[in-house]
Parts: C-alpha cells; sequence; structure tokens
C-alpha cells in the first residue's frame, strides 16, 4: 500500500517504514514486558496485574488504526485506484500525498503511463502459473522464505 | 544465556540487547536502502547473516560467550538492512497484488518451519545449538546463491518496468503496444 501510494522518488525512504514500525513495536512490547516479575518469580506472577495492559494495549493500538482508515485514509491506493479506472480516488489522494507546487492531473498521467494495467484482478493461478507474472511470484516468494 | 566464560545475561536482559539492536538497526535501515541498489544490500546482507549464525555456531564450540553475542548482533543488524526491509519491498515492486499474497504465505511457512525444527534441532544430541547455527547459516547462505542467480535490480525502475522483470520478452512487447 505504502509502495502504491508515497512518491517514487520516496519508494525507497518510505519502504524501510513498514520494517522499522515493526522493530518499534517489539521495542514496546519489550519495554511493556520490563514491568512483569522474572519468569522464576510465582507469587510475584500471580500477584501481578500488569499483563492486563499489555494484553490490552494491542486492542487499543488496533482501535486507533481501524478509527484512521474510518477517518483519516479513507482511499484506496492511488496505484489501485488507476488500475481500477477510478481517477477521481486517485487525484483526491495526489493532492493530499505530493507537493502543492505539483499538478495532480500531470502526476495522475505520468502514473498511468508508468504503472500496469489490469493487475488487480489476477487470481491466485494465474499468480502461480501463468506466464505473465509466475516467475516474479516465484522468485519473490523464494526470497520471502530465505 | 547461562552464566559461562566470562559473561552472566539473563532471559530478559538478552532480550533488552536484542530488542535495542533491533530498533537501532531499523532506524538506521533507511540510509542504506537509500544509497545502495536493492540486490547489493539483499545480497551482502544476507552473506553476513550466514556468516554470522555459522560464526556463532562457532564460537558456541568455542564457549566464546561474549563472540556469541556480538555475532548474534552482527546478524540482527545485517538482517535489518537487507532482508527486514528490502524482501517485502523487493516484492511488493515485482509481484502483483495476488502474488505478494502468496509472498505472506511464504513468511508464515518459513516461521511454521522454524517452529518444527528448531525446537527439535536444539535438544536433539548430533546437533544442539551450535548445530541449530550451522544448518541455519547453511539455508541462509543458500538464500545469498539464490539471490546472486534469480534477484534482479529495481532501484530506478518505473512501476511498469519492475513488474515485467520477469515476464518473457514476448509477453512485455505485447503489453507495450
Amino acid at each position: 500500500m505504502l509502495d502504491e501510494t508515497v512518491p517514487a522518488y520516496l519508494s525507497s525512504s518510505f519502504g524501510t517504514a513498514t520494517n522499522t514500525l515493526l522493530a518499534g513495536g517489539i521495542a514496546v512490547a519489550i519495554i511493556l514486558g520490563a514491568f512483569l516479575p522474572e519468569a522464576d518469580d510465582k507469587e510475584g506472577l500471580l500477584a501481578d496485574g500488569n499483563w492486563r495492559i499489555i494484553y490490552g494495549f494491542p486492542y487499543i493500538c488496533q482501535a486507533l488504526t481501524n478509527l484512521l482508515f474510518l477517518t483519516c485514509f479513507r482511499e484506496d491506493s492511488i496505484v489501485f485506484s488507476i488500475g481500477n479506472g477510478d481517477d477521481e480516488s486517485a487525484i483526491t489522494l495526489i493532492k493530499k500525498v505530493y507537493a502543492k507546487t505539483e499538478d495532480p492531473s500531470a502526476v495522475l498521467a505520468t502514473l498511468k503511463s508508468t504503472s500496469q494495467k489490469g493487475s488487480s484482478n489476477v487470481t491466485i493461478g494465474q499468480a502461480c502459473c501463468d506466464r505473465k507474472y509466475k516467475k516474479a511470484t516465484w522468485v519473490a516468494f523464494a526470497l520471502c522464505f530465505f | 544465556m547461562a552464566d559461562r566464560g566470562s559473561i552472566s545475561m539473563t532471559a530478559k536482559q538478552g532480550s533488552y540487547l536484542v530488542g535495542c539492536v533491533n530498533l537501532l538497526g531499523a532506524i538506521i535501515a533507511p540510509i542504506p536502502v537509500v544509497m545502495f541498489p536493492r540486490k547489493f544490500l539483499l545480497f551482502w546482507g544476507q552473506l553476513a547473516m550466514a556468516i554470522s549464525l555459522i560464526m556463532t555456531a562457532v564460537c558456541y564450540n568455542l564457549q566464546q560467550d561474549i563472540a556469541i553475542i556480538v555475532f548474534i548482533c552482527i546478524f540482527i543488524l545485517a538482517f535489518q538492512f537487507s532482508q527486514g526491509p528490502i524482501a517485502w519491498m523487493y516484492a511488493a515492486e515485482v509481484a502483483v497484488d495476488t502474488g505478494l499474497g502468496i509472498c505472506v504465505l511464504a513468511l508464515y511457512l518459513s516461521l511454521l518451519e522454524k517452529a518444527f525444527t528448531i525446537e527439535f534441532m536444539v535438544h536433539s544430541k548430533s546437533l544442539g545449538a551450535p548445530g541449530m547455527f550451522y544448518v541455519l547459516g547453511g539455508i541462509t547462505l543458500l538464500g545469498a546463491i539464490f539471490i546472486q542467480v534469480f534477484v534482479k535490480e529495481t532501484k530506478g525502475l518505473t512501476d511498469l518496468d519492475k513488474k515485467q522483470l520477469f515476464m518473457p520478452l514476448d509477453l512485455i512487447e505485447s503489453e507495450n503496444k
């Protein structure tokens, strides 16, 4: 979704955002875990109530995420909108994401000329077996597996 | 980690160290990703990961606890500069949306495989902890060879170019008409 939304010249910088925030989430979990008693302190573990914070924290984060999707980030990604012929949504998001100095119609035209058409409705069978898509799918699959 | 040789660390302290190095690596990661090509980072990062895993096993056999911790930290940093962010970026760049969904399956298959095998390897008399690091290092080394042979550079290409990177030539020509 990030890859399909941020301007091309920023894609390398934003490409690492997911992983950085994932590591940030792990750090938060470790910090919250620091308030728990040691694993061999059975009495302390029984008496401690901090586990409720650790258990409830992800629900609060998820609720905030859903709220943001319903309010601030309502549009689909720019590339997805273009692929589905919804230029109006694409323009709305281009105005939000790109610099004010850039002409949204010109950006849309550039993105249209550099985006692959009709790839949003590719089935699992086509992605795995069709000559057009299979090599990319399996190379990416193996890369993620290793 | 057990108290052995010149260092003593509880499981919690180990988690703090790993968490700090992981976060540090993730914060610094955008710098090399902007500066270097994807394939370069993927290959050398994967190679560094493989070497650090093998060196962890060697240090385990030599009972060098500080060196074990150092190599595990190197592994984490190498992961954060290569596979961690770039594998997902690369998959999103070259594969169609459905293909990316299949890549998520690859991640969970990989985690499932580790969940099944690591416990077995650690408690196995023939392998043990160092054997496990040797096996994981070997698999990671295979990954480095795979990257060198199959992965193509995507940095600087348009979305269309990236999606056509692995397409047969005749299909690219017909699509671009």
